[in-house]
Formats: C-alpha cells, sequence, structure tokens
C-alpha cells in the first residue's frame, strides 16, 4: 500500500492541501512523479535520490512512482521535495513514523540534504490550520512566516536528518530562538510628512483622500514635490488590522519577495511601477499568472508618477480593478484571483513643457488640452480629487513652519474613517464615502439649500459633466466627516469644490 | 460672390499660375485687356506694344498657353467646394485692391461678407498667458461690435483671436499660407472648420499648396491688407509678425503693438515697434473703426464689484503678482478652512482664477 503524506501547492494567494503518495513496485529501477507537476518538480528526484543517500539511507532499486493529488492541477514549485522524501523513506520501512496524516511537510531538498526556505509558507500554513492539520514542518529559515498562524504547532528544521529523528521520537524538538515575539509592532515609517513645508493646502486635500478613500491626482512642475508627498500617504492611512496585515503578507508570500525572513508586514504597501511598466506586470499575469503591481499594493497605494506617460492601454487595464477591488488573471494554466484593494495616488505634469502657469510656460491651450487627454476619461472618472502642487520657493524654506506630523494627521484620518466604518457597517462592499454609490448618495449627503445653490453656481461657471456632481457630494461627506459634522454643511461643499483643479481649467481654454 | 462663367475662370486661374508674371504685371496687363480672356488670345504684337511689357514676359506668356493645369485646379476646387473670388468681383475689398501687390485671385471656403475688412490680430506662436488674455479680450470685443477678426491661423497668439471671436458669434477670416484645403498647423482642424462654417478661410494659393516658408510673407501682406487697423499681441526680434506689422505701415494701416516687460524676449519686437512709433495698445476700445456703434463700450466696462473684507486682503495680496494658495495662508496667518471657504466661492464668482495652481486676480478695482 502506498504511503501518504501531506503537503501543499499554491493556487492564487490560498494553498491548497496537496496528498504526496509514494509506491514502490517491483519492476525496472526508475523514479516517475506524476500529477502534473512543472520541471522544478520533476527534478526533483535526481535531489531525492543524492540527500537520501547522502545520509546513508537505501534509495530503493524498484520501481518508484510518486503521485501529487489532486492529479488534475497543475503544480510548481521545489517545496514538494521534503514530503517526497518523508513519504519514500516511510514506504520503503526505512522510518517509522506514527500519526503522519496530522503532518505536513514544506521545503526544497539540497544535494547535502538540507532544507532550503520556500515562498507561499504564510497560506500554507493557514491552509494547514484550515484542514485541521496540527503539526507543520518547514524549513527553518521559514519558521517565522509560518508561525504568523496561531493554532497550530510549527517545527522548524536545517536538516533532513533532523526531521527523520525527530518524527521517530529519537530526539524532541528543541526551539532555538524565540521566534514567537509579538509580531504586531507598529513599525515607524522612514518618511513624516513633517518633513513636506509649505505645502499646507495640498496636504488639506491629500488627508481628505486618505480619509474618505478617494482617489488622488497631483499635477506640478517638475520638482514641485509630487513625488515627496505621494511617498508619504501611507504614513497617515489608518493602521492596518491583522486580517490586512496577513491578506499583505500572503500577497508577498505568494510573489516571492517577502523580506526580513518572513515577518509580518505591517506596513501598508507602497509600490511605484515606471511609466513603462508592461500590462502584465501592473495587473498581474505572466508565465505563472503572479500578482501584479496592483495586488503587491493592496491595501496600501499605487503611485504612478508620471500617469501621461504610460501606455493607454496599460492605464485602461486598471478601470476593472479599481471598480471591484480584485482582478483575475486568466491563463492557459492557470486563472487566479488576486485582491487589489488600493488608493491610487497619480502625478503628472499639467503641460507637456511642465510649467503650465508660469512665464516660462508657451505651450498653447491646445497642446495642453491634448497632452491630459492621454488619461482616458474611464480612468480619469475613477480620480476623485485633482489638485495642483506648487514649488516651494527654496530659499523661503526656513520661514515655513514646520509641517504636521503625520501621525497627528493620521489622527484626522482615523477619526473620519470611524464616522465611515459606523455609517457603512450594515453595507457590503462598501467601507468608505469614495465607494459610496448613487443610491448612497442620496441617503447620505443631503444638501441645504445654501450648498445647493453654491453648487448650481459652479455647474454654471465651469461647466462640470454630471458625473462631476456626485463626486462633489462624496467629497463634501467626507470633509464634513473630517469636522465630525452630521450635515454636510456649506463650507464643506465650498472645499469639495476646491477638488477638481484641471476640471476648472477646462472653462478657460481658449479653444474651439 | 458673381456668378461666373467656368470659361472664364480657367483664364482667371491660368493668369494667376504663369511662372513669372506676378500680380503687378497681370493688373497691368488686365487694365489694357480687361479680362484674362483677351490676354490669352491676344497676338505678341498687342502684348509687346505695351508700355512696361518686355520681350521676356511676352515670352512667357507665349510660351505657356496649356490651359491643363487651370483645368485640373478648378476641378479640384469644384471637387473639395472651394470657391475662387477674383480681382473684379464686388466682394473682393477695395482696400485691397488698391494695394499694388494683392493677389488677382483668391480661393477660399466659407463665406465673404460686405464690408469684410476688419482688425488684424497678430502675434507670436508661443505666446504667454499676458499675450492669451489680451488677445482673448480684444476679439471678444470686437466680436461684440461686430468688427470682423482677421488673422493667419497659425498655432498661439492667431489661434486665440479666431477662437475667442467665434465663441462670442463674431465674424472671422483667416488667411493661410498653403491651399485652403490644408490644414496647418494640424491641431486646428476643428478651428478651421468652425471659421468655415461662420467665417472664411482665404489663400491666394490653389488647392493643395504646402505650407512653405517663402509663402508667408505674401500671406502676411494680405492679413495686413484686409483690414483698417492691425493690433500686434506679442513679437520675438525676429518674428513674422514683424513683417506683417511693417506691411501694414507700407500700406498705411494703423498699427498697435501691445506693450509688455522690456525684459520679455517674447515682446522685444512689439516694445520695438512702440519705439519706432506705434501705438500704444491700451484697451480694446482703441480698435473700434469710425463707422461701428459706441454704445457697447460702454456697458462692457461698468461692471463693479462688492467685496467682503477677508476677499478684499486676498485680492489686495495677489494684485501685483502670482502667489499660490500655500503663500497665501501663510501669509495670511488665518484660519485654513474659511481661506479655503472663501478662495472657492471668490473662483465660483469670477473674482479670482486658478491657473496651474496660482491665483490670479480678475477684479477691476
Amino acid at each position: 500500500m502506498a504511503s501518504v503524506v501531506n503537503s501543499f501547492a499554491i493556487s492564487g494567494i490560498d494553498a491548497y492541501v496537496v496528498k504526496i503518495e509514494t509506491d514502490t513496485i517491483y519492476g525496472q529501477p526508475s523514479v516517475s512523479i506524476v500529477g502534473l507537476g512543472d520541471a522544478a518538480v520533476k527534478e526533483a528526484k535526481e535531489r531525492l535520490e543524492a540527500s537520501i543517500i547522502h545520509f546513508k539511507y537505501e534509495f530503493p532499486k524498484m520501481k518508484i512512482v510518486i503521485n501529487l493529488a489532486p492529479g488534475d492541477i497543475k503544480k510548481s514549485g521545489s517545496h514538494f521535495d521534503l514530503a517526497m522524501a518523508i513519504g519514500l523513506l516511510i514506504q520503503s520501512n526505512q522510518i517509522k513514523a506514527e500519526d503522519i496524516q496530522n503532518f505536513g511537510f514544506i521545503g526544497e531538498l539540497s544535494l547535502n540534504a538540507e532544507l532550503r526556505a520556500c515562498t507561499g509558507i504564510l497560506p500554507m500554513a493557514m491552509e494547514a490550520k484550515n484542514k485541521g492539520i496540527s503539526n507543520l514542518i518547514v524549513p527553518r529559515d521559514n519558521m517565522q512566516e509560518a508561525s504568523l498562524v496561531k493554532g497550530i504547532n510549527i517545527f522548524g528544521f536545517e536538516k533532513l536528518t533532523d526531521v527523520i529523528s525527530f518524527l521517530e521520537g529519537v530526539s524532541p524538538y528543541s526551539s532555538l530562538d524565540n521566534l514567537k515575539v509579538d509580531h504586531i509592532i507598529q513599525k515607524s515609517y522612514l518618511h513624516d510628512f513633517e518633513d513636506v513645508q509649505g505645502q499646507d493646502a495640498v496636504i488639506e486635500f491629500i488627508v481628505a483622500a486618505a480619509a474618505g478613500g478617494h482617489n488622488l491626482i497631483m499635477s506640478g512642475a517638475p520638482g514641485c514635490g509630487k513625488s515627496m508627498i505621494a511617498k508619504r500617504i501611507p504614513t497617515i492611512l489608518p493602521s492596518m488590522t491583522e486580517e490586512e496585515a496577513l491578506d499583505v503578507t500572503k500577497i508577498y508570500s505568494v510573489a516571492g519577495i517577502l523580506k526580513n525572513r518572513g515577518s509580518l508586514i505591517t506596513e501598508r504597501p507602497f509600490r511605484a511601477p515606471h511609466h513603462n511598466a508592461s500590462t502584465n506586470s501592473l495587473v498581474g499575469g505572466g508565465n505563472n499568472a503572479m500578482p501584479g503591481e496592483i495586488s503587491l499594493a493592496h491595501n496600501g497605494v499605487l503611485f504612478l508618477d508620471e500617469i501621461a506617460e504610460f501606455n493607454k492601454k496599460t492605464l485602461d487595464a486598471l478601470r476593472q480593478p479599481l471598480e471591484d477591488n480584485k482582478v483575475t488573471i486568466s491563463r492557459v494554466k492557470y486563472t487566479h484571483v488576486y485582491p487589489s484593494n488600493f488608493m491610487l495616488i497619480a502625478a503628472m505634469n499639467p503641460c507637456p513643457c511642465g510649467y503650465y502657469g508660469q512665464q516660462r510656460c508657451h505651450c498653447t491651450d491646445y497642446e495642453v488640452l491634448k497632452y491630459r487627454q492621454r488619461l482616458s476619461g474611464p480612468i480619469l472618472d475613477r480620480i476623485d480629487i485633482q489638485k495642483y502642487v506648487q514649488p516651494v520657493e527654496f530659499m523661503k524654506l526656513s520661514d515655513y513652519s514646520k509641517g504636521t506630523s503625520s501621525s497627528e494627521l493620521r489622527e484626522k484620518v482615523e477619526y473620519a474613517r470611524n464616522i465611515q466604518r459606523e455609517r457603512y457597517k450594515n453595507i457590503e462592499k462598501v467601507n468608505s464615502n469614495g465607494e459610496m454609490t448613487p443610491a448612497l448618495i442620496k441617503e447620505f449627503c443631503l444638501l441645504e439649500e445654501e450648498s445647493t445653490k453654491l453648487l448650481q453656481m459652479a455647474f454654471d461657471r465651469f461647466k462640470y459633466s454630471a458625473r462631476t456632481f456626485h463626486k462633489f457630494l462624496k467629497l463634501s461627506r467626507t470633509f464634513a466627516d473630517m469636522d465630525g459634522s452630521e450635515k454636510v454643511r456649506k463650507q464643506d461643499i465650498a472645499k469639495a469644490l476646491m477638488c477638481r483643479d484641471l476640471d476648472k481649467e477646462r472653462v478657460n481654454m481658449v479653444v474651439v | 460672390m458673381e456668378i461666373y462663367d467656368k470659361e472664364d475662370l480657367i483664364y482667371w486661374i491660368w493668369l494667376s499660375e504663369i511662372r513669372g508674371i506676378g500680380s503687378v504685371t497681370s493688373k497691368a496687363l488686365l487694365n489694357v485687356f480687361k479680362t484674362p480672356q483677351n490676354i490669352y488670345k491676344a497676338s505678341k504684337e498687342e502684348i509687346m506694344n505695351l508700355h512696361g511689357i518686355g520681350n521676356a514676359t511676352t515670352e512667357l506668356i507665349l510660351n505657356s498657353k496649356s490651359l491643363q493645369k487651370a483645368e485640373d485646379i478648378l476641378n479640384k476646387c469644384e471637387k473639395l467646394n472651394i470657391k475662387i473670388l477674383t480681382y473684379e468681383d464686388s466682394l473682393y475689398p477695395h482696400e485691397v485692391k488698391t494695394i499694388k501687390k494683392s493677389p488677382i485671385i483668391l480661393y477660399y471656403r466659407g463665406k465673404i461678407i460686405e464690408n469684410s475688412l476688419g482688425v488684424s490680430i497678430v502675434g507670436a506662436r508661443r505666446c504667454t498667458e499676458y499675450g492669451k488674455r489680451v488677445t482673448v479680450e480684444a476679439a471678444e470685443f470686437l466680436a461684440k461690435c461686430n468688427i470682423p477678426v482677421i488673422s493667419g491661423m497659425a498655432k498661439g497668439i492667431d489661434g486665440y483671436a479666431h477662437t475667442a471671436c467665434l465663441k462670442n458669434n463674431g465674424y472671422t477670416i483667416a488667411i493661410l499660407g498653403c491651399g485652403v484645403d490644408i490644414c496647418y498647423p494640424k491641431e486646428h482642424k476643428e478651428l478651421m472648420e468652425k471659421i468655415i462654417e461662420n467665417g472664411a478661410v482665404i489663400s491666394q494659393y490653389p488647392p493643395g499648396t504646402k505650407p512653405e516658408s517663402k509663402h508667408f510673407p505674401d500671406r502676411n501682406r494680405l492679413i495686413s491688407a484686409w483690414c483698417k487697423k492691425l493690433l500686434l499681441v506679442e513679437a520675438g526680434e525676429k518674428s513674422g509678425s514683424l513683417i506683417t506689422a511693417k506691411f501694414a505701415k507700407e500700406q498705411n494701416r494703423q498699427v498697435f503693438a501691445v506693450p509688455n516687460c522690456i525684459y520679455s524676449s517674447e515682446s522685444v519686437g512689439t516694445n520695438k515697434l512702440i519705439e519706432e512709433g506705434s501705438q500704444i495698445y491700451l484697451k480694446p476700445s482703441q480698435l473700434l473703426l469710425e463707422d461701428y456703434d459706441k454704445q457697447i463700450i460702454n456697458k462692457s466696462h461698468s461692471k463693479k464689484t462688492n467685496l467682503t473684507s477677508l476677499e478684499k486682503t486676498i485680492i489686495d495680496n495677489i494684485k501685483d503678482k502670482d502667489i499660490t494658495l500655500d503663500e497665501l495662508i501663510i501669509k495670511l496667518q488665518q484660519d485654513k478652512s474659511q481661506i479655503f471657504q472663501t478662495i472657492s466661492i471668490m473662483e465660483l464668482e469670477g473674482k479670482v482664477i486658478n491657473v496651474g495652481g496660482v491665483l490670479k486676480n480678475l477684479c477691476l478695482n
């Protein structure tokens, strides 16, 4: 009868249990691994043989068949090595292990029978817990990442022999380092809004964007501080809940870019892909349908600098993820769903030369509009706030008082977010003002007569499109929340009206 | 436009297309022979006998008796709905005819009205915000006074002049340095369509002619000829607009130059014109032509604005120089919310304007 050992495989950002079945049959000595494994899985047999022989165990001279069940899903990765080795040793009666179905094995073997770290440990450990597999054996280097999951026993080893002697009960497990320290430490960010001086007006609107979950575009001359501001936006977002942090860590684990030996990611991600990024690198894809930048920015900030320089098709690919907060990647081999709930911060120059509004700009109105039209309507439509950023006069910097610190700003944001959480707690898929549907806007953004008049004036003067109307209402709701006001007041509308700098200019453009 | 005989037009085109025969010679010939057809049919002796016409010119005429090219052009015009205005036409303004070098034939699209002579506005392609503001104000004013705005449909000042005029339902003529079937620069495609709808696009070059630099001085001469007053908004040291101004002076048109900062490279040309004795342009009413109604002027400039105290402080701060919202906040030392609200409302009321993040004053007082 074949031996069965538990291991795991990754699909999307979630793992599923793979049963490794090993059988030895009389016949010509050979090893065949079935179950739709990729090249890394097939090559395992060479590592297997070398590492088993390394420790003076016998590699059975029989026909060895290893099956990765379920056999109809493609699998990839080298982390099945350990499970295969254990399975083979049990099957050939070289080791005795009890209760093997309560163990899960993850790890790649070296030729010297050492265990190497793998990617995707966190989702695998979570799956083990879900499926009631109470003991998990992982490479020592992955120990920390695996131990993010509470409620199961994690054992980390460096060598195959250690694993075997532990399984046989020869030597008990000794935890070397104290890994289970408190994972949730609020790390201090490297940047702080304190460093941004003389940009108080813009920061006011940045805080509103963070508080209401509104997407934002900054426009300004080269070197005016757009990127500096963008980098600091994650620092004023409310700190992640444990659930959010696990989600982010899972995505990074699957993508194989988890640093610090796999500790929990507690900082909100900040991703800033360069503008020649391909569609696949942005939304995800490639041979193995890996997560793209938008998923890596999940629960954080996606900063698109020089957004007008991005390929138009690439940008348009963001439309659906921006709407659904997730993205489905379909390839011949895989179909994965990755979460992509991010805050979009974009930056662009206001005109081809970059100095619009200043004396040195000689761009004609037509050229300016043409440049701005590189951003398609549907994308602009998903960005609530358009704000100009002005360069600060360097020599005057000492005159400006120090900027407000990130922690102070974050308090404001959290205050407004708490109000929103309370308001939307019974409504599915809506957590912030930015996500309100038209029906909700009607319910929560009641206007006083004076405010309506003000809006009317704005529409008469600036000829906004109808869809901008909803944006103003959403934004005014956020401004009211920031002040803790239940009603949307006239001053909230007035502030909201200042959020469309680029649209406003349309009316002053002298073009046909 | 008079109804032309097709036959007749062919000879007009033929005459205008003879290489080496300019409009001056053509006009001299027309003076004697009355119609181009007569010139075509004239014998060598008849032409030779004329005063001022030499052997070479006669040879040129006699050696180019093919009408093929003229027919091709005419067919093209018919296909593209391009109309032709000859020197004899009553819509051809008298004031333009009297210019020595005015062409004997013009191609146009759109509609040429009677009394199409107006005010020309020309200037730099790469203009500044200041130039744009002056141009738009002048063109709007002229449109409201029913004075045609003449320009060259180039980028920058020209384009703004046409656009502002059209937006105020005015009549505008664009004079091109290429065929009227070609849009140059390309970005003015929509503008050209609008001009054809509400005015006219004129060129002395037959359809299909590419915009080449050698065509532009002649176009500039026509722009200056087609006006009573010429407004030069911004011109660098070697600007083509200065050529237009030079022609205008030769043609006894009144030239107005917009003054600007003496260090501004965009205005070296205009400032120099002022030095040389051109009129200094200070307000649109200077552009009025005598025979137009002066009532309208009084209406548009009597708007007074009432300001609250905070609004007044803000206006005082941005009056003399451009200032950003941030600088204003630091300067005023007041509650941010209050300032935001006030500025927002002032923008709505058209008291200030935000251009690229810089606040600019729009109040008159």
